[in-house]
Parts: structure tokens; sequence; C-alpha cells
């Protein structure tokens, strides 16, 4: 399984939606269980299942999906 | 009786901190003795009193924890009102990211933990900003001080000076917990009027937050 995949499951779990696919436009205003708190959980999911530690400014860069995948593909090379 | 022509605003500078951190705290009361950032935590005034001291440390922008956000009402050279204002998703970043992973960073493991964990409860309570509107947070103005029109030297502060930097900002917005009155009186009467308001039935969520129900604010700039 690649990163992009890898990362739709953690999203089809945290914000409980089976059917997410997700897209590197994509942000929290896309999906209806992305809120302020799962966002926080789903950076713990991301952080435990890719093994690798995001720090505060690594993180409030982000802007959307395809951002994330950016830096984990950076943290994980 | 105090001469509002004595009283001078500018904006805030690191020896403010802690004036801003009261700001934030009693802003959040929102005239209750409920500061829902302690409940979330389940931490003391003390506790995230220091929390936010730590996250002021990391000099972030566009959100109210942070100096470069705030201007400072001063009487006598000792602040007597607050207020933040940002630009929201001015670097396509919302407010809400930055506060939250600035917790994130900041609150102790347990009291994150416990605040997480309340995320069925609180969710859709706080309406969604409008990007690129600028707006307002944390407003606090000292006992002594209220009645003289302070807010309104605040709002027109923050929206000089952030038309100097973005002269296409059209809209100004601010947050309010639905049973705040005075507050709501005192925004609608600075020309803001209601265009979303929140109501959640959840009985959990009054342990938590000053009320169920918040409501949105906008005035044309």
């Amino acid at each position: 399984m690649d990163i992009n995949n890898e990362l739709q499951e953690i999203f089809r779990k945290v914000f409980e939606d089976a059917n997410l696919e997700i897209n590197d436009q994509m942000t929290a205003n896309d999906v209806a269980k992305w809120t302020s708190l799962t966002h926080l959980i789903m950076i713990e999911h991301v952080e435990n299942h890719f093994k690798i530690k995001l720090t505060l400014k690594e993180l409030i860069k982000l802007k959307n999906v395809g951002d994330l995948l950016n830096l984990i593909r950076l943290k994980t090379s | 009786m105090i001469n509002k022509d004595e009283i001078q605003i500018r904006k805030a500078v690191g020896t403010d901190i802690p004036f801003l951190i009261k700001t934030i705290i009693e802003a959040d009361k929102s005239g209750t003795s409920k500061s829902s950032y302690c409940s979330l935590l389940e931490i003391s005034e003390q506790e995230l009193a220091n929390m936010l001291e730590r996250i002021f440390m990391h000099e972030l922008e566009g959100f109210e924890f942070s100096v470069a956000s705030f201007c400072v009402l001063e009487h006598n050279l000792q602040p007597v009102g607050a207020c933040a204002s940002w630009i929201e998703e001015f670097d396509g970043i919302p407010s809400w990211q930055t506060r939250m992973l600035s917790i994130r960073a900041e609150a102790k493991g347990e009291s994150y933990n416990k605040m997480v964990a309340k995320k069925d409860i609180v969710s859709n309570l706080i309406p969604i900003r409008t990007p690129n509107s600028l707006q307002i947070e944390s407003v606090y103005i000292s006992e002594a001080y209220r009645g003289l029109g302070l807010f309104r030297t605040m709002l027109d502060f923050h929206i000089q000076n952030s038309k100097a930097i973005s002269p296409e900002l059209k809209s100004a917005e601010i947050l309010v917990y639905d049973n705040n009155q005075i507050a709501l009186n005192s925004y609608q009467k600075s020309g803001f009027s209601i265009v979303k308001s929140t109501k959640l039935e959840n009985p959990d969520l009054l342990n938590i937050f000053p009320s169920n129900g918040m409501i949105l604010l906008s005035k044309n700039i």
C-alpha cells in the first residue's frame, strides 16, 4: 500500500466515512466529521502509523491533504 | 470619573502578555465563571495561564494566542482593555488549526487526552469563520472602564490597521455566546448583525461552555 492509500485508510477511520477518497486539494471543509478535535486525532494516527513526529511548525503550515502527504513523504524518506 | 480622552490605544508588546492572558481567559468566560479551555482540558485557571504563556512564546500569528494580534487600551500607563484581531485564512490556514495545534503542543498529556476525548460533545458548536474576513476576538475591558465606548475604539483601531495591510478587506466578524446579552448589544450597537447561530441540545455542553449556543456577527468595513 502506498502512502496515499495508507493516509486514506486513516481518514476513513478517524472521520468515520468508509467511502471517503482523499485528494490533494481536500480540506476540513470537504469532510463532515473533520473538526478541530478530530484534526488532532488524525495527526496522532498519522504519527503512530508512519512512526514519525510532526512538529508544531510543520503542522501549522499544512493547507490541505496534499501538503500533509508531502510532509509524510519527506519525514519517511 | 474616568476621562476617555486620557485612555491611549496601541499595539500590544511582549510585556503585555500577562494582561493578554487575563484578557483571553476573561473573554472565554464570557461573563460567567466557566472557562471553556479549563473545562475542556480539565485544568485550573493558573494552569491555563501557564499554558497560554508557553503558546505566546511560539510567536505564531493568525489567531488570538499571539501578541501580534492584540491592541491594548492604556490609562495612566496601566493596561485596562485589550482585543485581538486577524484576517481569517490570510495565509490559507484556518485559525482553528493554529489554535488547536498550539494547544496540542503545550497542553500536558493527560489534559490533552481529556480534551480530545470530548470530540463528540463539542463538535458543531462554533460557527465557521469566513475566510478573508477580519476576526475580532477576546474582547476584554476592565470593569471600571466599561460603558465608555472603548470596544468601538479598539474595533476602529483594528479595522484601520488591517485595511492598511489588506485594503480589499470587506467584513469583520465576531463570535459570542448567545447568553452574553451585554456583549451582543455592544456589538450590534457597533454595527454588527447576526449572520449565523448554533444551538445544540446536548446537556453535557453546559458543563464545558458558558452556553450551548453561539452567534456569529458580521459588519461591512
